[in-house]
């Protein structure tokens, strides 16, 4: 019997209106957030507190031949200032995704002498005030023989190329090649073959709170307590204690609440290691916070990955076969997950919803003098949808189709599901063609085709763009992750408490950096065990508090974290039933709960559960061997991911002069399976659209030629967006008993190759083919006008 | 986000303020605080490094408005939200509304004032081409003298020229728009910052044909420092603006002798487009208005 029937059967057991799974509950977190208590790292001021402050290279590739810190050691307030050389023995901070085979280096902790990148750290000085750590940090006298730098991964490439690393050949960290071949074969028979470049270019992550840590060793227990701003606390205390030399039990990872993370706050950093190497030499704590322009450098970035795709395909706008060639910039160091990302996380999804006969792929990750790349909200899979997404389109457009109806001829059909892809990943459900039609209708495709007919008739450019974007969430199983050379467990941990009063604790493995777990966690308890969400708190962030756990990313915490609390609530449900039942002289199959109360099927005898937990943790009333306490701990360990889904549609009209885009519609579709709290849901949808809508329009890196990232980065705020249209449809998940997949990602996965198709839609007839993010308009405007120039000559030459 | 230490100076009095400036050795580096809202990002960026700081907000003279005859003196700590709230403009500066709406932010237009605008000369900015095409003028004041520059001038001369070290600007005066004239700020948006790429301030007087009997045009963000454009005025009298095709023809060749500044994001040559096409735009909305 699958998971979901038991959700449901629970639902039904605790009587519907009192199901708190599916109410768009608002947050319960928020309140100290809006009144200004939140409590984040920079809050945390320990006492004999001391401050760090960073040196950094101001260069892409240089040689460091001459580092004095004698002025900044002799500054007012200093206690001690280190370069390279002072850390020796120092391991470099190693990566935590390592695909098979691949050509390891880890960012040092500090430059020992060849920098490799704009921002990486040079010397730290530690003063008893943060301004004293940076007027000394000022006074730090560095000399740097500058190189040129290798910034484009294609370039690193060429034979000639300089070398990152002078042990790596060709710049080249790992090659991942997927698929069964046979790409030529099918291509020699198709009706249409085409070649398609699309980029994604490098993106700044920007959370609001940059990283911060607050190191404290406290000598006479030789105890370290780390807070770090901090997706994954667990995996950072094993990595933190592996690189440091450090016993595990004895180091404590607190990340209290942390102001949004978008993946590059689950890495290791070298700060991180650095600050708890300080602390353990100087005994007192260490803190240091990023600014803003730390964060554009030292922080890893997302994307930058080239592809070129050769398409086949039939006269109907069938794909036969598909073959991509992926490449990759990794940066100059890999950070955690920095070959994993662009390697397993796009080649698995190439094929999107689609059922292509015929895949290969092959994706090279080069290093490059760039600040690292990693997981960015999405993480591999919005580069794969891109390429997909506009590979769909492109035929349509090549062959005159309808690409919403291309789209229909390409999906994978219902009986097909579970479908295994050529290129690798398991689509466990969907309905594919009914998430599509629903977007259709609910924008008025046939009307809005109209619109853009009489809009070219009078010269202007609109355009509709649809993307059906998938993702694989929920990760996942331990041996797959270990196979993939992923370091990390797939489970997630909940310990759920009934206290004597009846309130509950629930600690959670998963971590919130801003999604709102508190409210949705609270949800599934409340519903297992019968009583209200606001009579449970949820505990997170805390290794000494919560053991165990994997943490957040992948937009698992749902899907993983809350199977956990379920799991672990329903069998305390049971107990307490049991206890209840005991105490009502009832079977506990007859006992119900409802709104705090356990009663017997004819309502003659009820008691609270407040008496029913006092029981549990006197043992009083109860029969020995019911034992003491109701706590349970799940390490919930799903054996498979989940596939959500959607259908999205972008409508833009372009100003032919300027350039400049107007995006006059969103709707998002989105089927993340069975929806815990519509509200929370639906602001995740928000903010990864307004993440996906800013890198198709707005945001880039544009690192110069020495690798440094513009000033003054675009991110999207409020009046560059559009009113969301949203809605959802659902396919339960079989692969957890939530039924639940993953929401998180979805809004930056499916947006770039909505809205570049309906760019593309509203250019195709001048002749652009192509256009890379972001949209700016300057580069529409140049597209625009390479395309009518060509054209004209091509009138002269006639 | 730390400054460098400075020593700060609260001055009571525009005299004191003055004479905190007048003798300065020539180690010190003085920077003064009106508003704050260029100098903070400065100094916590260590863009400048100044160590003396005289901070104007105790001065209650050079908080204050005054109707004079055809205009208005703003003294140099009036908010830009006070200035923008006050009745003249409504009556006889309109245009500072639009580019109140289009500049910066709430919080940022409560503690900005528009003469440290002014006195910055962004050429990324928005009120100085407001303040251009109302015929500014600067009152700047020493110790030993009070002088008076329009801020044309002002604006068109290299920075370390504009004001001697003993200097102060300690208000402006704008001349009134002509009666029964238009006006508008347009401005294109650099979408990391919101700071202009291409921005037109026209103050015009349309004759009874609707062709342009006199006006006055000022841009910003797309040129290296905010400029009056006075032989295309001369150019425009007696045109009719709602012709598209013949404004784009008038237009280009002034913006042609212009120098242009440009980022990642919209180089030179787009701003020098897309300033040529705010233009005629903004003078076409105007004639149909």
């Amino acid at each position: 019997m699958s998971a979901i029937s038991e959700s449901s059967a629970a639902s039904t057991d605790t009587g519907k209106e009192t199901t708190w799974i599916g109410r768009p509950l608002p947050r319960m977190e928020d309140q100290r957030f809006l009144v200004g208590k939140g409590r984040y790292v920079d809050d945390i001021v320990l006492p004999n507190q001391l401050f760090a402050a960073f040196v950094r290279s101001p260069h892409g590739h240089a040689r460091v031949s001459k580092l004095d810190l004698s002025k900044a050691r002799s500054a007012s307030g200093v206690v001690a200032a280190y370069g390279g050389s002072d850390i020796q023995g120092l391991k470099d901070v190693p990566p935590n995704w390592v695909l098979p085979g691949s050509h390891v280096k880890g960012r040092p902790p500090l430059v020992r002498e060849t920098v490799r990148h704009v921002g990486e750290a040079v010397a730290v000085i530690i003063a008893e005030t943060q301004a004293e750590a940076v007027d000394a940090a000022a006074l730090v006298d560095v000399t740097y023989e500058v190189y040129p730098a290798l910034i484009d991964q294609n370039l690193a490439l060429e034979e000639g190329a300089p070398r990152v690393h002078a042990d790596i050949k060709n710049n080249t960290a790992t090659i991942m090649p997927a698929g069964a071949g046979g790409f030529d074969a099918a291509a020699a028979e198709a009706y249409l073959n085409i070649k398609l470049t699309v980029k994604n270019q490098r993106l700044i992550p920007f959370p609001i709170e940059p990283r911060a840590v607050n190191a404290d060793f406290d000598a006479a227990t030789s105890r370290l307590t780390f807070y770090s701003s901090n997706q994954i606390p667990h995996m950072l205390r094993r990595m933190l204690a592996a690189a440091l030399e450090f016993p595990e039990h004895k180091l404590r990872v607190i990340s209290p609440d942390v102001g949004g993370g978008f993946g590059p706050k689950m890495h290791f950093y070298p700060e991180e290691l650095l600050l708890a190497w300080l602390t353990t030499q100087l005994a007192r704590p260490v803190k240091w916070t990023e600014t803003r322009s730390e964060n554009n450098v030292a922080t890893t970035h997302g994307r930058d990955h080239n592809m070129v795709a050769d398409i086949a395909a039939d006269a109907d706008g069938k794909i036969l076969a598909l073959r991509v060639r992926g490449v990759a910039n990794i940066g100059a160091y890999l950070s955690s997950m920095g070959t994993g990302v662009p390697t397993i996380n796009v080649a698995l999804f190439l094929l999107g919803v689609y059922a292509i006969p015929v895949s290969e792929a092959l994706i090279t990750c080069v290093y490059t003098n760039t600040t690292p790349v990693d997981a960015y909200r999405g993480a591999g899979r919005p580069e794969a949808a891109y390429l997909i997404e506009r590979a769909i389109d492109r035929v349509a457009l090549e062959l005159g189709l309808d690409p919403a109806e291309v789209r229909f001829r390409n999906f994978i059909q219902p009986e097909q599901l579970p479908y295994r892809q050529g290129v690798g990943t398991k689509i466990d459900s969907g309905q594919f063609a009914n998430t599509l039609n629903l977007a259709l209708e609910k924008i008025n495709y046939k009307a809005l085709r109209r619109e853009q007919e009489a809009a070219r008739a009078e010269g202007r450019l609109f355009g509709v763009g649809v993307s059906n974007y998938t993702e694989t969430c929920a990760m996942g199983f331990g041996p797959l992750l270990g196979a993939i050379g992923f370091d990390r467990g797939g489970y997630e941990s909940a310990l759920v408490r009934v206290h004597p009063d009846g309130h509950v604790s629930v600690f959670s493995g998963s971590h919130s950096h801003g999604q709102g777990h508190v409210t949705t966690f609270a949800q599934i308890a409340a519903d297992s065990l019968g009583i209200t969400p606001d009579e449970i708190e949820v505990i997170q962030g805390d290794t000494d508090q919560v053991p165990f756990g994997t943490g957040t990313f992948n937009s698992r915490s749902v899907a993983v974290g809350g199977s956990a609390i379920k799991i672990a609530a329903d069998r305390i449900a049971q107990k307490m039933k049991k206890i209840a039942g005991h105490l009502l002289q009832s079977s506990p199959e007859k006992i119900f709960v409802s709104q705090g109360v356990f009663g017997t099927e004819d309502g003659q005898a009820t008691i609270r559960a407040r008496d029913v937990a006092k029981a549990a943790w006197t043992g009083h009333n109860i029969p020995y061997d019911f034992g003491i306490g109701l706590e349970e701990t799940e390490f919930y360990h799903p054996v498979d991911m989940s596939s959500p889904y959607g259908a999205h549609i972008a409508v833009v009209e372009i100003d032919r002069e300027t350039g400049e885009v107007d995006l006059k519609r969103y709707l998002a579709v989105d089927d993340c399976g069975v929806i815990i709290n519509p509200l929370l849901a639906r602001g995740q949808v928000h903010g990864g659209l307004a993440q996906g809508i800013g890198q198709a329009l707005y945001e880039t890196a544009a690192l110069d030629s020495d690798g440094r990232p513009t000033a003054e980065p675009s991110i999207p705020r409020s009046d560059m967006l559009p009113r969301f249209e949203t809605d959802h449809t659902i396919s339960p998940s079989n692969t957890n008993p939530l039924g639940a997949k993953g929401i998180g990602e979805a809004g930056a996965v499916g947006a770039p190759p909505a809205i570049a198709n309906a760019i593309i839609d509203a250019l195709w007839p001048l002749g652009v083919k192509e256009v890379d993010m972001p949209f700016t308009p300057e580069r529409v405007l140049n597209a625009i006008e390479e395309a009518v120039g060509r054209d004209a000559k091509k009138v002269a030459a006639q | 986000m730390i400054p460098h230490s400075f020593d700060y100076m609260r001055p009571q009095t525009l005299n004191d303020a003055l004479k905190e400036i007048e003798n300065l050795t020539p180690q010190t580096e003085v920077a003064i605080l009106a508003g704050g809202q260029s100098l903070l990002s400065a100094l916590k960026q260590r863009r400048i490094n100044p160590n003396l700081i005289v901070d104007l907000g105790a001065i209650s003279d050079l908080s204050t408005t005054r109707e004079v005859s055809d205009g208005l003196e703003v003294g140099a700590m009036v908010r830009q939200v006070e200035f923008v709230g006050h009745r003249f403009v409504s009556a006889h500066a309109p245009i500072f509304q639009d580019v109140a709406a289009a500049a910066g932010d709430p919080m940022i237009r409560r503690n900005g004032t528009l003469v440290g605008a002014f006195c910055e000369v962004d050429p990324r900015g928005d009120w100085v081409a407001a303040g251009l095409v109302h015929d500014a003028v600067l009152e700047i004041s020493s110790l030993s003298e009070t002088r008076r520059e329009p801020l044309e001038s002002f604006a068109g001369k290299p920075k370390e020229s504009r004001l001697k070290s003993n200097e102060l600007v300690t208000k402006c005066i704008l001349n009134a728009a002509p009666e029964n004239s238009i006006s508008a700020y347009r401005k294109c948006k650099h979408n990391a910052v919101g700071w202009s790429i291409a921005g037109v301030a026209v103050v015009l007087e349309l004759d009874k044909e609707r062709k342009c009997r006199a006006i006055k045009l000022a841009v910003a963000g797309a040129t290296t420092f905010p400029q009056r454009l006075r032989a295309l005025e001369l150019e425009l009298q007696g045109v009719d603006l709602s012709d598209e095709d013949n404004l784009d023809q008038l237009i280009r060749p002034h913006l042609a002798a212009l120098e242009f500044f440009g980022d990642s994001y919209a180089s030179a040559g787009y701003r020098e487009k897309r300033l040529a096409i705010q233009i005629r735009r903004t003078l076409a909305e105007l004639s149909k208005s």
